[in-house]
């Protein structure tokens, strides 16, 4: 038996390898991707005031701040029984959508892009988001310039733009000025402008040359879990989560209904769980019959919602279904639904920036500490993400269970993976080009190790 | 204990061993990075200023050192202090501070003298960006500019300094009583659990 390692995976957030396994005839026998890390917010939470616990969870992700600090503002509203006023949640939502334009722009062009704009057998030295540079000046400016726009302007609705500390139990510290709005306003028309172009070079220039590679390469059949409104449409701040099946039908629940329904397996070679949907039977990674898998993040975003509620990105929606069909299984198309979600977040932060209440000075409404529990939940780039806390009657933690993004796509990552070297690896043959087109299966899924092992 | 809380007592988890194959164990503590490798050169901060960052690198290119000046968060913070408290007791951020955004910040007070914990005074300055608009101009840091009190992020002025002792006393100062502060332990040491002082406790405190 060969053993081949990839270690580390690079490109993704947080650590990892991948071990493969070659049978004597130098075929897959069996693959695991081993996520090296461990963290404790679980443990080391409790005790603390729950208020202070938006300003620590941050911390779990340097990527992704800003939808731990909003689920945990909103499991904090819940232990304390409030609901924020209306400006106070726009203006949470307003960050949201910021943060996202800014981290998708980040995973397609820093992270993943690379593969398909320089090619997956490109150079490792040039297969990078300098060598998108090179090749492409005028694309490398763009994207690094927009980029700094969400940063800037994250800075100005909330002073800190990594590691936020505005989103509070009741609502968000601090009203925006009609002067700070003035100077929002052009910097989303960017922002909008360069989303738009960015779908446009990905279905011109990228995508139709790897249309091969995107049927093949780490295809697995899946269930999927996301965010709707009450009427079915994309939400990514806030609505009630559903789980479909392969087929397309689903079952809808709650945020503090989610113990009914998912429920975390461990493995003795990975510290990260594998959420699976308890309702569906056992789990099992078995490619040929797959048992209680679910996939999160874009592309199980965009299969579970009915529609998107702005223009631009309903209309890229309509036109991605059209092709691919509902659910949409195969992995690297995650890619794709991530510029539609890039395209809709743009959008709504213009129509944010445009409502009158937004501006409001009423952002918050005060708390008084009690024993209870919450659970808050959004969507992050990377997933579902559930904050579930209990507090004693000083508002202190007594219990703190954590479900991110990436875990729910543990499962289907590990199958991927699986699949890709089962499907490239022949007879003993692979060279780095295949190696790499294996990580691309877990590039696809943009996973956050650091986030997912964050509790664990 | 870590591992039992993930593996066996969480609440969407079956009871399991905990992972151990091809995997590698966790340490017996938090290390600072300077105790596992030479560091030459600290930037403070979670996250740091990225203002820093370019000044440590030019520093570095040009082969000079890089070092921060050992001011205070209170240093480049426009609000207004009396050096003493306006009274009352030690609050959590459960409600809003007294801030209005639309005038200039020194019209507020010191964030701590409205009695809320802002770890300011005990921790090392270079958050803060300069204000275009509102503040005509001043430096604010980062939490303050959110309206929230400052919570050690940069950590502590001087190495090996004990910001908690600091703080205790900075907030006596003020004539406001330090043992009101909730979980007072792990607040005031967020930021400084490396180089050994992050371990178990003989007995957990009773906060
Ligand atoms: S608000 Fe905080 S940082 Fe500003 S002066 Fe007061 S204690 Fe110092």
């Amino acid at each position: 038996m060969t053993r081949i390692t990839l270690a580390p995976v690079t490109r993704i957030e947080g650590h990892a390898k991948v071990t493969i396994d070659l049978d004597d005839s130098g075929n897959v026998a069996d693959t695991f991707v081993n996520v090296v890390e461990l963290r404790g917010f679980e443990k080391f939470c409790i005790g603390r005031p729950v208020e202070e616990l938006p300003r620590i969870m941050t911390s779990i992700c340097g990527v992704c701040p800003w939808s731990h600090h909003l689920a945990s503002a909103k499991a904090n509203d819940a232990v304390f029984g409030v609901t924020p006023p209306s400006a106070g949640r726009k203006l949470r939502e307003l960050c949201n959508a910021v943060a996202y334009t800014e981290e998708h722009i980040l995973h397609f062009f820093f992270l993943a892009g690379a593969d398909y704009i320089m090619g997956p057998d490109a150079d490792y030295s040039v297969r990078n988001v300098i060598g998108i540079a090179q090749a492409n000046p005028e694309v490398g400016r763009m994207v690094v310039r927009n980029r700094h726009l969400g940063a800037q302007m994250l800075n100005i609705i909330s002073g800190k733009t990594i590691h936020p500390v505005t989103a509070v139990p009741g609502g968000y510290s601090k009203p925006l000025s009609e002067a700070e709005r003035q100077e929002l306003l052009p910097m989303a028309d960017e922002v909008l402008e360069f989303a738009k172009f960015a779908i446009a070079f990905a279905k011109e220039n990228v995508f139709p040359k790897y249309l091969e590679t995107l049927q093949s390469v780490g295809v697995i059949e899946t269930g999927f879990l996301g965010t709707v409104a009450d009427d079915g449409t994309l939400d990514l701040y806030d609505g009630k989560l559903r789980l479909m099946k392969p087929d397309g039908t689903y079952e809808e629940f709650a945020y503090d209904e989610y113990t009914a329904h998912i429920g975390e397996h461990v493995e003795p070679w990975t510290y990260l769980k594998f959420p699976y949907a308890k309702t569906w039977g056992d789990f099992s990674m078995d490619l040929e019959a797959p048992s209680g898998v679910y996939r999160t993040n874009t592309l199980a975003r965009l299969n579970v919602c009915d529609r998107i509620s702005t223009p631009l990105a309903q209309a890229e929606l309509e036109e991605y279904r059209e092709k691919f069909g509902r659910p949409v299984q195969l992995t690297l198309l995650y890619n794709w639904a991530r510029l539609i979600e890039l395209l809709y977040n743009a959008e709504k932060a213009i129509l944010l920036l445009n409502d009158p209440e937004i501006t409001s000075k009423d952002t918050r409404v005060p708390v008084t500490p009690r024993a209870a529990r919450g659970v808050g939940c959004v969507e992050a780039p990377r997933g579902t993400l559930i904050h579930d806390y209990e507090t004693d009657e000083n508002g202190l933690v007594t219990d703190v269970n954590l479900i991110v993004g990436t875990t729910h796509n543990n499962a289907p990552i590990n199958m991927s993976v699986k699949q890709a070297a089962q499907t490239l690896i022949k007879d003993g043959v692979y060279d780095q080009g295949i190696l790499n087109q294996v990580e691309m299966a877990i590039r696809a899924y943009d996973p956050c190790l650091s986030c997912a092992t964050h509790d664990l | 204990a870590l591992y039992e809380k993930v593996y066996r007592e969480s609440k969407t988890t079956p009871p399991a061993e905990t992972p151990a194959d091809n995997l590698p164990p966790l340490l017996d503590r938090v290390y600072g990075i300077d105790e596992v490798v030479p560091v030459d050169i600290y930037i403070p901060g979670c996250p740091t200023n990225p203002d820093l960052v370019v000044a440590a690198l030019t520093a570095l290119l040009e082969g000079k050192t890089f070092e921060m000046p050992e001011r205070s968060v209170c240093d480049e913070c426009p609000l207004a202090r009396e050096k003493k408290a306006a009274g009352g007791e030690i609050k959590r951020t459960l409600d809003a501070v007294e801030c209005d955004h639309e005038a200039p910040w020194s019209d507020t007070r010191c964030f701590m003298e409205q009695g809320y914990l802002c770890l300011g005074p005990v921790t090392l300055a270079g958050c803060a960006h300069k204000e275009g608009g509102n503040g005509n101009g001043v430096t604010v840091p980062r939490c303050i500019k959110g309206h929230m009190p400052c919570r050690g992020c940069f950590g502590p002025i001087r190495k090996g300094a004990n910001p908690m002792v600091d703080m205790m006393s900075a907030i006596s100062s003020i004539g406001l009583d330090a043992k009101q502060v909730a979980d007072r332990r792990a607040l005031l040491n967020r930021y400084i659990g490396g180089q050994n002082r992050l371990r178990p406790l003989p007995q957990r405190p009773s906060r």
